[in-house]
């Protein structure tokens, strides 16, 4: 269909594996988020990698990890938690900055051992 | 000859910038004035009294605080001690905040204005007439219903608690209205049934004379007045008996006939005879006559007939009619779902599995088509993935304008539901923004942890099916991400909004008493598309037709609790018309104070009927206006209106108020200005202003209190101006009635008074006055800061203008007195 071009289809790019695993391993808190924008604010990288980490979390709440991949944000985050301490959810955003460059790692990694290793660690219970 | 006496208090506040003593001289010459005499402050009355029982006096002028302060505790003590005064023989001359503070730098121009505002209320106590204290006015102790839903049925219990008798009318077959059609009530996510039952035992407990209920029926009219309203009630035949039916359900066994359910929204099917639904009450069957084959063609079924073990079942009944007297009623009709039908860009009835959030609620609930199975309609699969479409049609100009308020909470409580029951269905919101007020706020942040919960910011626009699929294509833009999105999904909920009922069925018991249709008086309005507008902020469950009042999703969306708590409020509104004494702020019914129409005057112009926001008027045989002082609110509206100056109110009438402004002496070097002030915001506005130190302008004669700017009669203005005074300004409220903006409690006194003065603009100039002598401006009573500005701009507008050419016959020698048009 035409539609797959013009249009992100966030059904089918949801990727189910990965967002259960990213869940089971961190938890469903950070999808408490509720795009504030808050932690954009407060990120003093925010104006090298436009709407970070607001938008890292909104994608990954979706489970849209091949969008994600094509973020600079996760590998510049520098941890200084300045988001996470202003987020007025408590969703932990810079937590969620340091699961996305586990991720992106283990995505990169052509032996694919992290990503099994990343994947292994999910756990059957993954509500709450 | 009429004895007044005036009794001048000498606080302080008065004392140090007017000379009493000469005060008194001065007072003493008035004519009619007997007594005069100093008092320590406004509330020492005892003299007055006594003066007032050993015959001394028969009308007080009370020189002080302004009226707002003393008044009202003045003419209650007095008139409680002193037995056949009226209450108007009593009144207060503001002489502290009008003419010691609007003066304090200049103690002559005070002295005079204390003396001009004695005068002027001296002459009003002379021009006022008698009236009682309070008035008897028969009420039935009843109180009708229309609608039994939460809201009614809650109204209902607490009439019925306050020892008055409750008559619901409800057109269903059983009583509860949509609650009992919900899954679970958000947020406690409980059973609906739960509260109903809890409702019903109260009902049942008191099965006793005070609460009686009507289902399956119509009120067809309601006549007469607040105190005693006539209803008259069709009530439908139900074929079955309730007092005989067990519930047995053998009747629906045998049946053959069977029609959609309106109980799932179509989502099922029942018989011709059926139980409405498990918990309904009355607990018995009914027929539908538009189903059943042998209502609508005798001879040719009757099965059920046979079954009935106890007979309770009468094919052959038919409707009937019973009249019901009522003080007051409660308009508690609810809400039906927006038709979704005419949302067909979202595939509403194009595609099974797009449904409505009320039938979702079905979908949900154990007694549902499903029974609370999650199943696609049409195709019967279990759905993987559901898209929800919040505002589908609310908010939205083509459809209905405004937020429905809960169908936010509703999908989150439905996407939990789901969630919960099923954690692998995928659950896509769409919105526009999330509107969980108030605590649910933290429903939403929970149904936000939901792993299998997704939101999507934007609003859908599209529902396409997937040829190759048979997907549900669901369009719309991610505005976070700023792309365009697509979902697919096996089933899409439309959240459509709440219309209240009254808009698809509207009351045709709702007449008013000179044609006006009850759209054109209702409808006018944008914000309140539907009934109560009275003053939706400050009476929210007063309609514009007193004695009626409103509740629960009949007002607007609202949610359980809302409709709950507005249904108490207007039980306590509506016994009110009951038990209400007069004196307090809404006894409409014991206040004695009657609007009356002179027939001799009036032209049978049909003014007065058309301004009176409260539809007071009918006609008498003659033709004549015939006002109900029942239903009356005493805004004077009408009394402003009247190009014939018939009406009259016993405190707001052309005597009154033509004695005060008369007894101004007109000079002919000088500019006079007079104020009327709306009592409610800009008379207070002006009274803190005073006190916080605001100068008057010294030209400015009197400032009149009024109880709404448009009671103000455009004759009064034009006599005052032949009298020779040089300008008049009206203080009112906000105006912007069709937008609802106004901040008039009489709805619509301002815009009234504007185009009053619009069309005196004619006349005026013919009298060789210039129109611009007149102004209506906005003041609030917030306005205090900028309410003397206000008065010294027009002062200086007038001055430029110069002198009211009419001073030359100053006296009211030529026009003055007569009226002038
Ligand atoms: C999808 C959805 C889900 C909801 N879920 C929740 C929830 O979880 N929690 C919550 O708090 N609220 C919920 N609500 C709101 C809730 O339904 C309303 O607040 C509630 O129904 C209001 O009660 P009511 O008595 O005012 O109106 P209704 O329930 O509509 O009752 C009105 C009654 O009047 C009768 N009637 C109507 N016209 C006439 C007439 N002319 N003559 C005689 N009788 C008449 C009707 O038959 C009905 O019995 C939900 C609403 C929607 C749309
Ligand atoms: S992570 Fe927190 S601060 Fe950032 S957008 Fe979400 S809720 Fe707001
Ligand atoms: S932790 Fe990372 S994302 Fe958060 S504020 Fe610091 S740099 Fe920005
Ligand atoms: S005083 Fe007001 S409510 Fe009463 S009849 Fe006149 S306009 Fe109507
Ligand atoms: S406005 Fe006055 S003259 Fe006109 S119909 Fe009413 S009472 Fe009569």
């Amino acid at each position: 269909m035409t539609t797959e071009v013009e249009y992100l289809d966030i059904t089918r790019l949801h990727d189910e594996e990965l967002y259960k695993a990213f869940l089971s391993r961190y938890g469903v808190d950070f999808k408490a988020c509720m795009q504030c924008a808050t932690c954009v604010s407060v990120c003093p990288l925010s104006d090298v990698c436009p709407g970070m980490p607001r938008l890292d979390m909104l994608l990954v709440g979706l489970g849209l990890f091949e969008e994600v991949a094509r973020r600079l944000s996760p590998w510049i985050c520098d941890q200084c938690m300045e988001c996470s301490r202003h987020c007025p959810r408590k969703a932990n955003p810079a937590k969620v900055m340091a699961a996305l460059r586990e991720y992106l790692t283990a995505r990169y990694d052509v032996t694919g051992i992290l990503m099994r290793v990343l994947k292994s660690k999910a756990r059957k219970e993954t509500r709450r | 000859m009429t004895k007044v006496g005036v009794y001048i208090c000498t606080c302080s506040a008065v004392r140090d910038v007017i000379d009493v003593d000469r005060l008194a001289e001065e007072v003493k010459k008035i004519e009619g004035v007997e007594v005069v005499k100093f008092i320590r402050s406004c509330y020492e009355l005892d003299e007055i009294i006594k003066d007032l029982q050993e015959k001394r006096v028969e009308r007080v002028v009370i020189a002080g605080c302004s009226p707002r302060y003393v008044l009202e505790i003045a003419r209650e003590r007095i008139t409680s001690a002193v037995p056949d005064i009226s209450p108007l023989w009593i009144e207060v001359a503001p002489i502290r905040e009008h003419a010691a503070w609007a003066f304090r730098d200049d103690k002559q121009r005070a002295f005079e204005a204390a003396l001009t505002y004695i005068k002027a209320y001296v002459a009003r106590v002379k021009a006022a007439p008698h009236i009682p204290k309070e008035r008897e006015v028969e009420r039935v102790r009843r109180v009708l219903i229309i609608g039994g839903g939460i809201a009614g049925l809650t109204a209902a219990v607490d009439v019925a608690d306050m020892g008055i008798e409750a008559v619901v009318v409800e057109k269903r077959p059983y009583v509860g209205g949509k609650v009992v059609q919900l899954a679970r009530y958000f947020p406690k996510l409980c059973p609906p049934y739960c509260g109903i039952e809890f409702i019903l035992g109260r009902l049942r407990a008191r099965a006793n004379p005070l609460i009686k209920i009507y289902t399956n029926a119509q009120v067809l009219e309601i006549s007469g007045s607040p105190g005693r309203f006539k209803a008259r009630i069709r009530i439908n035949p139900r074929y079955v008996d309730p007092e005989r039916c067990t519930a047995c359900g053998k009747c629906s066994e045998v049946c053959p006939a069977e029609a959609p359910n309106e109980f799932d929204f179509g989502l099922s099917k029942r018989k011709a005879i059926y139980l409405p639904h498990e918990l309904a009450w009355p607990y018995a069957h009914v027929v539908d006559p538009n189903a059943c084959l042998e209502i609508k063609n005798p001879g040719s079924c009757g099965k059920c007939l046979e079954v009935c073990s106890t007979g309770a079942i009468n094919l052959k009944e038919q409707p009937r009619e019973v009249e019901v007297e009522a003080a007051s009623v409660i308009v508690a009709t609810g809400w039906e779902p927006y038709d979704a039908t005419r949302l067909e860009h979202l595939g509403y009835g194009k595609y099974p599995g797009v449904v409505t959030n009320v039938q979702m609620e079905r979908i949900l609930a154990p007694n549902g088509p499903t029974k609370g199975e999650l199943l696609v309609p049409g195709t019967g699969k279990k759905p993987k993935k559901i898209v929800f479409i919040q505002c589908a049609g609310q908010r939205d100009e083509n459809h209905l304008p405004y937020c429905s308020a809960i169908c936010c909470a509703a999908t989150l409580k439905q996407a939990i539901t789901i969630a919960e029951r099923n954690p692998d269905v995928q659950i896509y919101i769409f919105y526009i923004d999330i509107r969980a007020f108030g605590l649910y706020e933290l429903f939403y942040k929970e149904a936000s942890k939901y792993p299998n919960i997704f939101f999507i910011r934007g609003r859908a626009w599209r529902v396409e099916q997937d040829p190759a699929t048979g997907e549900l294509v669901v369009h719309a833009e991610d505005t976070i991400l700023g792309r365009k999105v697509v979902a697919r999904a096996d089933m899409v909920v439309l959240a459509v909004g709440m219309v209240p009922s009254l808009r698809y069925e509207p009351p045709a018991w709702y007449k008013s008493g000179v044609g006006r249709s009850w759209e054109q008086e209702l409808l006018k309005i944008p914000r309140h598309q539907y009934f109560v507008e009275s003053d939706y902020i400050c009476f929210p469950m007063e309609t514009k037709r007193t004695g009626v009042y409103a509740c629960g999703c009949a007002m607007w969306p609202m949610d359980v609790q809302t409709a709950v708590s507005t249904a108490h409020g207007a039980a306590m509104r509506a016994t009110s018309i009951v038990l209400g004494k007069a004196r307090t702020e809404y006894s409409y019914l014991t206040d004695p104070n009657l609007i009356t129409i002179d027939t001799i005057k009036c032209t049978q112009c049909k003014r007065c009927t058309e301004e009176c926001p409260f539809d007071v008027y009918s006609f008498d045989e003659r033709g004549y206006p015939k006002p109900d002082p029942l239903k009356c609110r005493r805004c004077g509206i009408c009394v402003g209106a009247c190009p014939a100056v018939a009406l009259s109110l016993p405190y707001h009438n052309t005597d009154l108020v033509m004695s005060m402004i008369k007894s101004v002496e007109i000079k002919s070097d000088k500019t006079q200005i007079i104020v009327f002030a709306c009592l409610n915001d800009a008379y207070p506005s002006l009274d803190i202003a005073l006190r916080k130190g605001g100068r008057m302008p010294p030209e400015v004669e009197l400032v009149i209190p009024v109880p709404c700017i448009g009671s103000v009669n455009m004759r009064w203005i034009a006599d005052t101006l032949s009298l020779g005074i040089d300008g008049i300004l009206l203080l009112g409220c906000r105006s912007g009635e069709a937008e609802a903006k106004q901040q008039c409690h009489f709805i619509r006194g301002p815009d009234l008074e504007r185009t009053r003065i619009e069309n005196l603009r004619e006349t005026l100039q013919k009298m060789m006055i210039e129109p611009e002598r007149v102004k209506l401006v906005e003041v609030t009573l917030e306005d205090y800061n900028k309410v003397i500005d206000v008065i010294k701009d027009f002062v200086d507008f007038i001055k430029k203008i110069g002198l009211n050419p009419m001073k030359q016959f100053a006296g009211g020698g030529y026009f003055g007195g007569g009226y002038t048009f």
